[in-house]
């Protein structure tokens, strides 16, 4: 017996949720993907007995271990009640269903490789082209992350219910066009390895959109998002496709700032006045070195643009010292291949920058037609901004009350409010 | 110093993996701030396990009744009286989600 006292604190942060991730996929590998629920139910099993038993029994040597094991007993018991009932994973089937074959077969699914490699299965599967871009990241989410509904929600600002209906949908989905529970090769490998990065990077950017609502579970969604890239780069056939380390890259380089982007009142602080000196080194070296991994084959995909635009910053001394002329051309080439609202509203923002504040004001009103900047505050302060530098202190007046309607930021409104007392 | 006995009894499976490791965190801080040098032992308990009503009558593989009502587990403290052990429960932060039962393990 055990008298040790329990001390969660021995446990790596997160633990849990990476190691659902983890027991979701090979579960799913035994169970197949039209199981998944099944698969859930073993893993909330299986946690909550290490809350119960950790609690009372003190945190064992090895958690994840622990988990591990507890789950692939369970599993056992599972397909012990359920093999009468129903089929499970169509390639191994037969083996768990025959006592002579079901043990040998759970001890070599659970071996760390095949871990692994359910895990990718995994993602492969969650970011399948087959389901809605929004599905697939609520998906991820919930089995390769361990988030919670509540906790989606939150993460992706809206309802639990809208989450529960996109789970729905997605796991409707895949029961009904069959989705395989596997990685794809030679071809197809790269075609759906895009929209792996994609949704890779859409959830970063839910966790990094500037918004103040629960800042600390967004901030969660981008460290998700690079456990995942880094969980690609395991597999040397994926390793050596660039833009894999151009999107690491740019998500280092955001991720260097997100501690100096939040004020002591959990507020937005914007770029030009942000502490550099918080920002991560160690980030901002890591983003470098994947920059330069990123640095073969012979495409410049909008993630390299990206990196290339948050390393120009990153590097910058201070605000002032920043390269605009280069960032100018990053973005004018990303605009190329990206010509969406935002580009072209930065676009002409470092015009003002680059060239003069008339300069900008004009790139600036020649996006009056983009509906997607309309209720935007950030292109209404640039208005503002540029006006008030132009000297034209009325209309800048004008802007900038304009953009304080359309914030919810307190902090936000304390610049523009400083911004409005300059021009009065 | 007495010793009592929390029986930890019944069960929950609503919580995030998140939540979970949070609580276990929030249980390792009642021990160390408010048990303190009064924690004796503790153990979980398999769910499994045999019941005897008499020497023929052996039930095995429980668990014999509804799950709220099973023991999960127990914790055995120190205190001067129940009053004070009960105080100490009360701060227990599995209170949450289990019902704990103190019972003073009588001085023979």
């Amino acid at each position: 017996m055990s008298s040790k006292k329990p001390d969660a604190r021995a446990l790596v942060d997160h633990l849990f949720r990476h190691e659902a991730g983890r027991m979701v996929s090979i579960l799913t590998r035994l169970f197949g993907i039209h199981n998944l629920e099944l698969a859930e139910d073993v893993l909330q099993d299986t946690l909550h007995q290490a809350l119960k038993d950790w609690s009372l029994g003190g945190i064992p040597e090895n958690p994840s271990g622990w988990l591990m094991v507890v789950a692939k007993r369970k599993a056992i018991n599972m397909i012990k009640r359920q093999r009468h009932l129903r089929n499970f994973a169509a390639d191994m089937n037969a083996l768990l269903k025959s006592e002579w074959t079901y043990s040998y077969t759970m001890d070599q699914v659970f071996l760390e490789n095949e871990i692994k490699d359910s895990q990718l299965r995994m993602i492969f599967t969650c970011c399948h082209p087959a389901l809605p871009a929004e599905a697939q990241v609520a998906l991820t989410l919930k089995t390769l992350c361990g988030f919670s509904i509540h906790e989606i929600a939150a993460a992706l600002l809206t309802s639990e219910d809208n989450i529960h209906k996109r789970l729905y949908r997605a796991k409707e989905k895949i029961r009904q066009e069959q989705i395989d529970f596997s990685v794809p090769s030679g071809q197809e490998l790269f075609e759906r390895l895009d929209a792996v990065l994609l949704v890779i990077y859409l959830l970063f950017n839910e966790g990094y959109q500037a918004a103040e609502d629960n800042l600390a579970i967004r901030k969660d969604l981008c460290l998700e998002a690079m456990r995942l890239a880094m969980l690609l780069t395991e597999r040397p056939a994926l390793a050596a496709y660039p833009r894999i380390h151009a999107l690491l890259s740019l998500m280092c380089f955001h991720a260097a700032r997100f501690d100096a982007r939040v004020d002591s009142d959990d507020c937005l602080v914007i770029l030009e006045e942000q502490d550099r000196s918080r920002w991560n080194k160690g980030l901002i070296a890591q983003g470098v070195e994947f920059l330069a991994l990123s640095a073969s084959g012979d495409t410049a995909t909008a993630y390299h643009l990206e990196a290339a635009i948050a390393a120009e910053h990153c590097l910058a001394p201070n605000f002032g010292e920043t390269n605009w002329i280069r960032i100018y051309d990053y973005y004018s080439a990303l605009e190329k291949l990206k010509p969406t609202a935002l580009i072209k509203l930065n676009l002409a923002i470092i015009k003002g920058k680059t060239d003069s504040p008339l300069a900008a004001i004009a790139a600036l009103h020649a996006l009056e037609k983009y509906k997607a900047l309309e209720g935007y505050y950030l292109y209404y302060a640039s208005l503002g901004e540029f006006y008030a530098q132009a000297g034209q202190r009325t209309e800048a007046l004008g802007y900038f009350n304009r953009a304080k309607k359309l914030t919810k930021s307190a902090a936000t409104k304390k610049v523009l409010d400083r911004k409005i007392s300059g021009c009065q | 110093m007495n010793q009592f006995l929390i029986i930890v009894k019944g069960c929950d499976h609503s919580a995030s993996p998140e939540e979970m490791q949070k609580r276990l965190a929030i249980f390792g801080e009642w021990v160390q701030n408010v048990v303190k040098d009064r924690y004796v032992t503790g153990a979980p308990l398999e769910e499994e396990g045999t019941l005897l009503k008499s020497k023929t009558e052996v039930l095995t593989d429980g668990p014999f009744i509804e799950s709220k009502e099973m023991i999960s587990g127990y914790i055995i403290v120190k205190a001067a009286d129940m009053a004070e052990a009960v105080e100490m429960t009360k701060e227990c932060p599995l209170l949450e989600k289990f019902q704990l039962e103190v019972r003073k393990l009588k001085p023979m």
